[in-house]
């Protein structure tokens, strides 16, 4: 198939100029996190929810707010709490009393960025509910189904310490985050300026600057970017090797990986790949591409062995050994 | 002429039952006295292998009954290059032509003591013939015995020894044969490893690109020869210069050179080999020779000046200069 290369690089010039827009009003508010910026627009283009996880403190909340507000959404907070039902977050059918009907009430997914803050802090069955309606992007009330709104991103953020009290996301549920994002402290420099930009009289603001039109234009873009067969085998290694890792020459992880990435995995990163690659204002995906988000789609897909966790071999130290040894086309 | 050849037959039957007879044994004395009695002395064979004995029979006989001689005892023969190891003694009495014949026979048993030849020597035997009341004596003759090598002895594995030791000593040649051979070729392996370690990485990878992409070739394939060229360039950066490229994207690669002390400029020329071998990989566009060609000539010139030492000059100059 011949493929016109200048085309889609016009169309990606054109359509991503919202990119830097973007990148520059959250720079206003959020200080550094360039990365954790660039993971949110990865998935929100790439049509992946977001798991982040991160000690407190670290402007988790405060960018999904952010990025909501330049993107001029509309946006909910749900806080994750033992108590919380299904309900709270789907919504529920109310008896009308004047009526004596039955009326929907939508919960607070029925929007277009949804952070579910501490998401580990509710139990499975609310869990489940939140994640269920993030796959099928629909959800049924009574006998009534309702589609969720376009774009739709969930952020749900937890705390990795503390765990006391917490009902841990089961594999199956973490698998349908396309990405996992470990935020990690500012530097010495971003902090300074953190710490002078928010004791400040006037604390910043934002305006939006995009329409969820664009970003619907460009989710559609995203999908023309052109991903060379090499790259796709590229990534096929990439997932395999966490499942068999012997067979590319990566026999210490044989052990110490219990299960191996899914084929949801090879998806995401495909399409994470695209969608970092438009981000890049290129109309095809590198290696650089996949490397660079790698990491993300794989590192909450990878269950380590009893013996890896005895030796304090993460799931991330196991991708990060299969990204180093996978040798780029 | 019918008569030499009887001579002839005849001499050799004569030579040929002479030897028969002095191989078969060895009649030492034969003394008939005035009694009828008669001593002789026999052994079985003329010669006897080392490891084995060899029975000496003194035999006295006589027509006549047991008692009608009184034999003294005589003392053991004097042996030279022998010992006794048996000895024994019998009587008998038969009939022979109608009468009564005795006999009186005296067995010795021995073995020899080393190669050679060995000797029986004469023994004296006294008599008394109790009818006449006289006392006698015969005599033997001397006899002797050459001793042989030793013959293998029925059921003995010494053989069994010697092939094991051969085929061990078999086993050790070859081995030895094959193990030096196989240091020499390894030495060998060896000399050419140093050899081609010590041989200028830009020269072999210079032939290398060469024989891999042959730009004159009117059926060259265009991505291919990238391929190719890009994996040169990778192998070059980690052999020359230690950068693990291997799993790196181009965007590392580029990186870690940079912020390396190599050459600037070849560094720039490296981005571009890189970069534009990214595009022409991963766009899906058709690449074309041109595009090829001046890959291939970026990193020929490097190549070269790498060989020249020059990309290491500038980087030694701007050393000094800082």
């Amino acid at each position: 198939m011949e493929f016109d290369i200048q085309a889609i690089n016009e169309k990606i010039q054109k359509e991503s100029e919202f990119v830097e827009k973007i990148m520059n009003e959250v720079g206003n508010v959020i200080v550094g996190q360039k990365y954790m910026i660039e993971r949110l627009l990865v998935g929100l283009l790439a049509d992946g929810h977001i798991l982040l996880e991160g000690v407190p403190g670290l402007a988790k909340t405060m960018a999904v707010k952010t990025l909501s507000s330049v993107i001029k959404t509309q946006f909910q907070r749900i806080q994750f709490t033992p108590d919380l039902l299904p309900a709270d977050i789907v919504g529920t059918m109310l008896l009308d009393q004047k009526s004596g009907d039955f009326k929907t009430k939508k919960g607070p997914i029925f929007s277009n960025l949804v952070l579910a803050d501490e998401i580990n802090r509710s139990p499975a069955k609310v869990q489940s509910a939140l994640l269920e309606a993030m796959q099928e992007r629909q959800v049924t009330l009574g006998d009534e189904t309702f589609k969720l709104p376009s774009p739709f991103l969930v952020l749900a953020t937890q705390n990795p310490i503390e765990q006391e009290g917490t009902y841990p996301l089961p594999e199956a549920q973490v698998d349908r985050f396309m990405l996992k994002l470990s935020v990690g402290y500012p530097n010495r420099d971003e902090e300074l300026e953190i710490m002078r930009r928010m004791t400040r009289k006037d604390i910043p603001t934002v305006k939006p600057v995009v329409t969820p039109e664009e970003i619907l234009r460009a989710k559609e873009v995203v999908h023309e970017v052109y991903i060379d067969p090499k790259i796709e085998n590229y990534i096929i290694d990439i997932v395999f090797a966490t499942r068999t890792p012997k067979e590319y020459g990566l026999d210490e992880l044989d052990e110490l990986i219990s299960f191996g990435a899914s084929p949801r995995a090879s998806i995401n990163l495909s399409m994470a790949a695209r969608a970092h690659a438009f981000l890049r204002r290129r109309g095809y995906v590198t290696p650089e591409d996949v490397r660079s988000i790698g990491l993300d789609v794989l590192r909450h897909r990878v269950i380590v062995t009893y013996e890896a966790e005895a030796e304090e071999i993460t799931a991330e130290d196991v991708v990060r050994k299969v990204l180093n040894k996978i040798e780029v086309p | 002429m019918a008569k030499l050849r009887q001579f002839f037959v005849l001499t050799a039957m004569i030579v040929i039952t002479a030897f028969a007879f002095v191989n078969a044994q060895t009649d030492s004395t034969d003394t008939i006295g005035d009694t009828g009695i008669k001593l002789s002395a026999k052994v079985e064979q003329s010669d006897v292998p080392m490891n084995r004995t060899v029975d000496v029979v003194f035999t006295l006989e006589w027509y006549g009954d047991l008692d009608r001689y009184e034999i003294f005892p005589f003392d053991n023969p004097i042996l030279n290059n022998f010992e006794i190891v048996a000895n024994s003694s019998a009587n008998k009495v038969t009939t022979k032509q109608g009468k009564s014949f005795a006999t009186h026979e005296y067995t010795f048993t021995l073995k020899p003591q080393s190669l050679g030849m060995g000797y029986v020597e004469s023994v004296i035997i006294r008599y008394t013939d109790l009818k006449l009341d006289t006392d006698l004596t015969l005599t033997t003759n001397r006899i002797e015995i050459k001793v042989t090598d030793p013959v293998a002895e029925p059921g003995d594995k010494t053989w069994l020894i010697w092939l094991a030791l051969g085929i061990v000593l078999v086993i050790a040649a070859v081995y030895l044969v094959i193990n030096l051979s196989k240091r020499k070729a390894e030495k060998q392996a060896l000399k050419e490893e140093e050899a081609e370690r010590n041989r200028p990485v830009e020269k072999k990878l210079l032939e290398e690109l060469k024989a891999a992409v042959n730009l004159n070739d009117p059926a060259l394939d265009v991505m291919n020869g990238i391929n190719l060229t890009v994996k040169i360039l990778k192998r070059f950066l980690n052999e020359k210069f230690e950068i693990m490229v291997g799993s790196k994207p181009t965007e590392d690669i580029i990186k870690e050179l940079k912020n390396s002390n190599i050459d600037q400029s070849f560094c720039n020329d490296i981005e571009q080999i890189l970069v534009t071998a990214d595009v022409l990989k991963f766009s899906g566009n058709q690449a074309s020779k041109q595009e090829l060609e001046r890959l291939y000539g970026l990193l020929d010139t490097n190549l070269y000046k790498s060989l020249r030492g020059e990309i290491e000059t500038i980087h030694d100059e701007n050393n000094e200069n800082e």
